[in-house]
């Protein structure tokens, strides 16, 4: 399968290539009072209302230190559209399905993470798109 | 998919038929007691022979034989073999309620019901009163001293207008044309047509007699109420004559052994009348007036573009360029325009569709209750966007249900309280502007403040402190809330558990208004207010804590600037005086806990959903727009507020206010205390 792998805060993700739709400079965000705390708000991508998730308040993860280079990765998930707010897209890598872990339980789990990528020598965290969109 | 398709093509046709059937029965019924006319019996006949046939076509047994004895139920009418007395009437009423019975069932899948039950029960009834016999008079057609061989060609149908007309004095003649083999068709269509301004065409025979044989001849049998020189004036063109018919003149030469010419059958013509519309889903519609609401952001980008290159001056574009840009940018927006409207043109359609089905329940409701009351409609042409009229029905239904069960007092109250016997019950619908007011009002005893008062105390609504208080308004805006219900005991009639707070609910989610006007002793109306649509909306734009919002003027009642000094506190909240009335006041902000913002004064929304009004306070007015409301996304359904999320043109998503959440959020506190409305 391949594998989009960005960075939120210090930390290394991949999502599924299959469920993005595209991966776009962050676009202007309007804020949705009463919404949940990790959406940020929507924004207007060609006509369509798209809300957009911050993975790294969502993940509870700290400031990167190495200088974001913001990106919205557009998920599809069915007729769903999210877009996840990221600190940088690093690459797109083809990985065996061997090499995705279950996520490791107990201490500072998330429900939004569903398994460990193991591929080139790094350790990634495999993000559940569906989790995050509710 | 495919299989599916049939039936809701069966559906929609059926359900038009059964829609035209009950439009014309209305006017059947309203004219009881008058001879039926021909023209109108026709059509009901040939409405119910199309829905036979349809229906048996794809196999609906129960409608088909129901549709097959309202048929029979007709032709005997037509044939004038059965009398349209009132038990016939009302039978006939009752079918096509059960014809939609059968019709929700099928459309549901469903096989078995009471509506089956019912379906079944009125075709025996129908049919037991055509056996009753007919009333056998003596034919005055025998005096007319037409030949055998005439009487022999003539159908049934034919044999018994002739007869209603001798026995009416009308003045029978024959019509004699000759026309060329080469354009006889039209030319018997024509004249037919000009004769029918004046007469009635009994038959058309073909007549032998023609001159030669490249001419054909017709004897048109005519009834005409009008002078012989009238007569000639109208034939004079065709080259027609006629000659008297009646009984005393000796018979005309008939001659008539030719086949009778088809000249287009019944179910031909009422085939035709039905292709002239396409149905069209509803859904399809959406997505077209989303794609206008799409095309008229492009329009504001173009125009603001043009508008740049025109500012730009030397530096920028060439001038003339920029002028047609700009020309370009006009003729496109008219145009838009244009397309716009007329897609709201093609979702609307008249209040009609729903008022004739309430007044044949009315009807049914009159005869149920035994009260002497005249029902009075009105306005069935405006016209409304076909979601919001269909959504209608079940309001309306449960206003006049009202009115009749509670509204109007039995002839003996009534008379003792030295009104009419008669109640009247009224349903009326104007339009205003952007807006459709409906009225159902009946002229009864009027709402009882006392009693309403008391109810209230006794389930818990208000305060004892707070009742004595209350205006005659505020009391009587109290029936929507949910479980109220002043009757004692529970009628047959409306007292199926629902109460005016569905009625409420129902509005609120067409964004509506509904106000009550009630004088003891006069009477009580409701009134209801609607949007003319609601696919695209007008909005206005507002600013609260340097954020933007679209509030959909539909529910905007007006807007009022007052300075926070003008503001009073009454139990911990602010509330504003309007002319005299007070209406609760929130700032966006709060409601959305954003930073405030100081301001010199408050720019007041004043909106109102049902009987309910609030003000919402913001703190800049940017102006109006048209817009098309596309839904925040699932992550956000919990959110309440905001009815989705629409595009100014800069290309930023602007949220849409849900004003009726806004309102009924401000206002449930209010409920268990009810200290405001």
């Amino acid at each position: 399968m391949q594998l989009c792998a960005f960075r939120a805060g210090d930390e290394e993700l991949v999502v599924d290539i299959m469920r993005v739709q595209e991966i776009i400079a962050p676009l202007p965000l309007t804020a949705v009072p009463r919404s949940p705390r990790a959406i940020e708000g929507v924004v207007n991508l060609r006509g369509a209302i798209v809300p957009v998730v911050d993975v790294r308040k969502q993940l509870g993860l700290g400031e990167p230190k190495q200088a974001p280079r913001p990106r919205l990765i557009v998920c599809r998930v069915g007729p769903h559209l999210l877009g996840l707010r990221v600190d940088g897209v690093s690459t797109v890598f083809r990985a065996e399905r061997e090499s995705l872990k279950p996520a490791p339980m107990g201490q500072g789990s998330s429900p939004h993470i569903i398994g460990v990528c193991a591929a080139g020598g790094k350790l990634r965290l495999l993000l559940d798109v569906r989790a995050l969109l509710g | 998919m495919s299989e599916k398709k049939p039936v809701t093509e069966f559906l929609a046709e059926a359900t038009e038929i059964v829609e035209g059937l009950s439009r014309e029965l209305v006017v059947l019924d309203e004219h009881r007691g008058e001879e039926p006319e021909p023209d109108r019996l026709n059509s009901i006949f040939r409405a119910a022979h199309s829905l036979k046939g349809l229906s048996s076509l794809f196999g609906h047994e129960r409608i088909t034989r129901l549709a097959h004895v309202l048929e029979d139920a007709l032709d005997a009418l037509r044939l004038g073999k059965v009398m349209a007395d009132d038990a016939l009437i009302d039978a006939f009423v009752d079918a096509v309620d059960a014809l939609s019975g059968l019709l929700t069932m099928a459309s549901r899948d469903e096989s078995e019901g009471p509506a089956a039950e019912r379906a079944v029960a009125l075709a025996q009834h129908i049919e037991s009163l055509l056996s009753q016999g007919p009333t056998p008079v003596e034919d005055p057609l025998k005096q007319l001293g037409l030949e055998p061989s005439v009487l022999h060609v003539l159908t049934e149908y034919e044999e018994h207008r002739l007869r209603e007309n001798v026995k009416k004095g009308v003045t029978l003649y024959k019509v004699r044309a000759v026309f060329s083999l080469d354009d006889f068709d039209q030319r018997l269509t024509a004249l037919t047509a000009a004769l029918k301004a004046i007469a009635e065409v009994v038959s058309t025979l073909p007549s032998a007699q023609a001159s030669d044989e490249s001419h054909i001849g017709f004897d048109l049998l005519t009834a005409c109420k009008q002078s012989a020189a009238e007569l000639t004036r109208v034939l004079a063109p065709y080259g027609a004559s006629h000659a008297l018919i009646s009984a005393s003149t000796a018979p005309p030469r008939p001659r008539p052994s030719a086949p009778r010419p088809e000249l287009g059958s019944s179910s031909e013509l009422s085939l035709r009348s039905l292709a002239q519309t396409v149905r069209v889903d509803i859904s399809r519609l959406d997505k077209l007036m989303a794609a206008v609401g799409d095309l008229l952001l492009t329009r504001s980008n173009i125009k603001r573009f043009a508008e740049g290159a025109r500012a730009a001056g030397p530096g920028g574009l060439h001038p003339l360029w920029a002028q047609e840009l700009a020309r370009e940018a006009r003729a496109l927006e008219r145009k838009l325009d244009d397309l716009q409207k007329g897609i709201l043109e093609v979702r609307m359609v008249p209040l009609g569709q729903v008022f004739d089905r309430l007044a044949r329940l009315v009807r049914r409701l009159l005869r149920e209750s035994g009260k002497e009351i005249d029902f009075e409609i009105s306005g069935g042409d405006v016209e409304l966007d076909k979601l919001i009229v269909e959504d209608l029905s079940d309001p309306l239904m449960h206003l006049l249900r009202n009115a009749i069960d509670h509204g109007i007092e039995t002839p003996e109250q009534r008379v003792a309280a030295g009104k009419s016997r008669r109640g009247r019950v009224r349903l009326y619908a104007t339009s205003e502007g952007n807006h459709v007011k409906i009225e159902v009002g009946d002229d009864g005893a009027g709402l009882d403040e006392a009693r309403i008062r008391d109810e209230a105390l006794k389930r818990g609504l208000v305060t004892a402190t707070k009742a004595p208080q209350m205006q005659r308004r505020e009391l009587l805006n109290l029936v929507f809330l949910p479980g109220f219900s002043t009757r004692k005991q529970v009628s047959e009639l409306s007292g199926r558990g629902v109460g005016l707070d569905v009625v409420k609910t129902n509005l609120q989610r067409l964004s509506g208004l509904i106000d009550i006007v009630s004088e003891p002793g006069q009477g009580t109306t409701f009134v209801l207010t609607l949007p003319l649509t609601l696919a695209i909306i007008r909005a206005l734009v507002v600013q609260a804590s340097g954020h933007t919002y679209a509030v959909p003027l539909n529910s905007v009642l007006e807007i009022v600037a007052v300075r926070p000094s003008e503001l009073r506190t009454v139990e911990h909240r602010q509330m504003l005086s309007v002319r005299g009335q007070t209406v609760p006041f929130v700032r966006l902000s709060q409601l959305f806990k954003l930073p405030l913002v100081e301001v010199q004064q408050h720019y007041v929304v004043l909106v109102g959903l049902a009987q309910h009004r609030m003000g919402l306070a913001v703190d800049a007015l940017l102006g109006q727009q048209d817009v098309v409301t596309k839904p925040l996304s699932a992550r956000l359904r919990d959110v309440r507020g905001f009815a989705g999320a629409t595009d100014l043109g800069d290309r930023r998503a602007v949220l849409v206010l849900d004003v009726p959440a806004l309102v009924s959020e401000m206002m449930r506190p209010a409920d268990a205390g009810m200290g405001n409305l």
